[in-house]
């Protein structure tokens, strides 16, 4: 049996680890906006089934992402629920339709100075 | 009992004009001249947050386009923020090239004009072979700065009309106690717009648009029909200030509803005050109030966060724009992922916002429409173009003036 990515009990996420993880909130956009919008929806149905016993663990770690491997790629999973939430939950579409196309923010707390 | 009136702001403030306001304002070369001299070039800007500097040497350049100035802000040895021109005083060069950073001192990579922190000229190669020179006299230019609970505010002209504290008025006062410092978790966001700066600031200025192009996002205000009207206006100096009302209670999404477990977002700030006045014990509790720091800086706050909104022309119909977030330090990763999930919902509302502004300039420039017809709740934008009339002696309600640019 392979290893597992995330820790016990999550074994419904280890699917997302590979394709749904990022550093930064330009790249969890990105991925919101590139992805197929059906995707996007069965990863928000296993993250939010997923999201109360995550966060149950994650509020017992630092918020400085120290914490094991496992822990850390669970917290990543979390925050692309959060980036991809209002696209499910609010416009049924990855983007909101006539709003100001995020592409065009410069998100300047992800610049290095 | 009375029924309440639905002018109850123009009866408050009966000086505010009520008729509607003209639109060549958004396309007048003549009125952003005057703006450009008259505000741009005299008036204290915001321009950030002594945070952004926390350690002696950090500093950043900020450029007022408008009147082609770049300046060094930076944090002296005393603790202090200086604010000099980025301008080598030997030929004029530009002294920091980045946008930010840390130093020892500035020094111009032209020559090697090297400056101390708070801008004294303290080194020039073969400086014995200039005539009559003393360095003394060769500093960095400085600009006025000034800071109010820590944020950092210059101003362009020689001398300004008046010192800081007193431009801000009561405003100042008002927010003396908000705790700014408990929020030092900031996201910044920054763009730039095809349309006239004031296009910009209209949007910030009323909560009229909210149940409608926020529909999507801040769907409280589709459950209670009232909400979005204010809960009160007061004005001094050139400054607004305009609270929101309560939600009864909000609507949270689920992975919403998750994150407010461990953090706080925009609705569920404004919706809990209710709950707090039953505490008087309880500190004070903000709402949703917005402030309108005249000209060009909004600085909204509520309970468990703020935000502001840094509006600059850089022409008459281009304009740059900033939009920061401030929030709690995260306590667990738990609490990350709540302040995720507000900053997203936050930056998608802003999309909202920022979807009117290019169409409205368009439609400015098209002459479609000669006026815009305010209600008595766009009470503060009225303020605005009065403010904006007064400090340019040009009418912005005339729209006879229309017919002369043509």
């Amino acid at each position: 049996m392979a290893t597992k990515a995330l820790p016990e009990g999550f074994s419904q996420l280890e699917e997302f680890v590979a394709d749904w993880i990022f550093a930064t909130e330009g790249e969890r956009l990105a991925k919101r906006i590139s992805t197929d919008y059906a995707e996007t929806k069965r990863f928000y149905s296993a993250a939010i089934e997923a999201a109360p016993q995550a966060l149950d663990l994650l509020k017992e770690r630092p918020a400085t992402g120290e914490m094991p491997d496992e822990e850390a790629r669970l917290s990543g999973l979390m925050l692309m629920l959060a980036e991809i939430a209002p696209a499910v939950e609010l416009f049924g579409a990855p983007l909101e339709a006539g709003a100001h196309d995020p592409r065009k923010l410069e998100i300047v707390h992800e610049e290095a100075s | 009992m009375t029924e309440p009136s639905f002018h109850r702001f123009a009866e408050q403030f009966t000086d505010i004009p009520r008729s509607p306001l003209a639109t060549w304002i958004y396309d007048s070369d003549e009125l952003f001249e005057r703006e450009r001299n008259e505000i741009f070039g005299k008036m204290w800007l915001c321009i950030g947050r002594e945070d952004q500097i926390p350690k002696t040497g950090d500093f950043y350049v900020k450029d007022i386009d408008v009147h082609k100035a770049s300046i060094i802000v930076v944090r002296d040895r005393d603790g202090t923020i200086k604010a000099h021109h980025n301008v080598c005083k030997h030929r004029g060069n530009k002294v920091e090239w980045g946008r930010s950073g840390k130093c020892r001192a500035l020094t111009c990579k032209f020559h090697g004009w090297s400056y101390k922190l708070d801008g004294t000229l303290a080194d020039v190669p073969d400086e014995e072979r200039f005539f009559g020179f003393d360095k003394g006299d060769n500093g960095l230019k400085r600009v006025n700065v000034d800071v109010w609970r820590g944020f950092i505010f210059v101003c362009l002209a020689e001398k300004p009309e008046l010192p800081l504290n007193e431009f801000l008025g009561e405003f100042g006062q008002n927010f003396a106690d908000y705790p700014f410092e408990a929020y030092p978790t900031c996201f910044t966001y920054r763009t730039e717009f095809s349309c006239n700066w004031k296009i910009v600031t209209d949007a910030f200025q009323e909560a009229y648009h909210v149940p409608h192009v926020h529909g999507k996002v801040l769907t409280d205000y589709h459950h209670d029909p009232e909400l979005h009207l204010l809960e009160s206006v007061s004005f001094d100096k050139k400054h607004a200030t305009f609270a929101m009302p309560s939600a009864k209670e909000h609507r949270a999404t689920p992975a919403e509803a998750l994150g407010l477990q461990h953090s706080v977002n925009i609705a569920a700030a404004i919706s809990h005050v209710e709950n707090a006045d039953e505490n008087p014990e309880q500190p004070k509790m903000w709402g949703f109030v917005g402030n309108r720091v005249f000209p060009n800086f909004f600085c909204d706050v509520l309970d468990g966060l703020y935000f502001t909104h840094e509006i600059l022309p850089i022409s008459k119909n281009r304009t740059w724009y900033e939009h920061r977030m401030y929030f709690a330090a995260p306590h667990s990763a738990a609490a990350v992922y709540g302040q995720e999930i507000s900053k997203v919902m936050l930056r998608d509302a802003l999309l909202e916002d920022l979807s009117t502004l290019e169409h409205t300039q368009a439609a400015m420039e098209s002459g479609v429409l000669d006026r815009f017809q305010l209600q008595d709740e766009e009470i503060v934008l009225r303020d605005f173009y009065k403010t904006i009339g007064e400090v340019t002696d040009m009418d912005c309600f005339n729209l006879e003036h229309a017919k002369d640019l043509a």
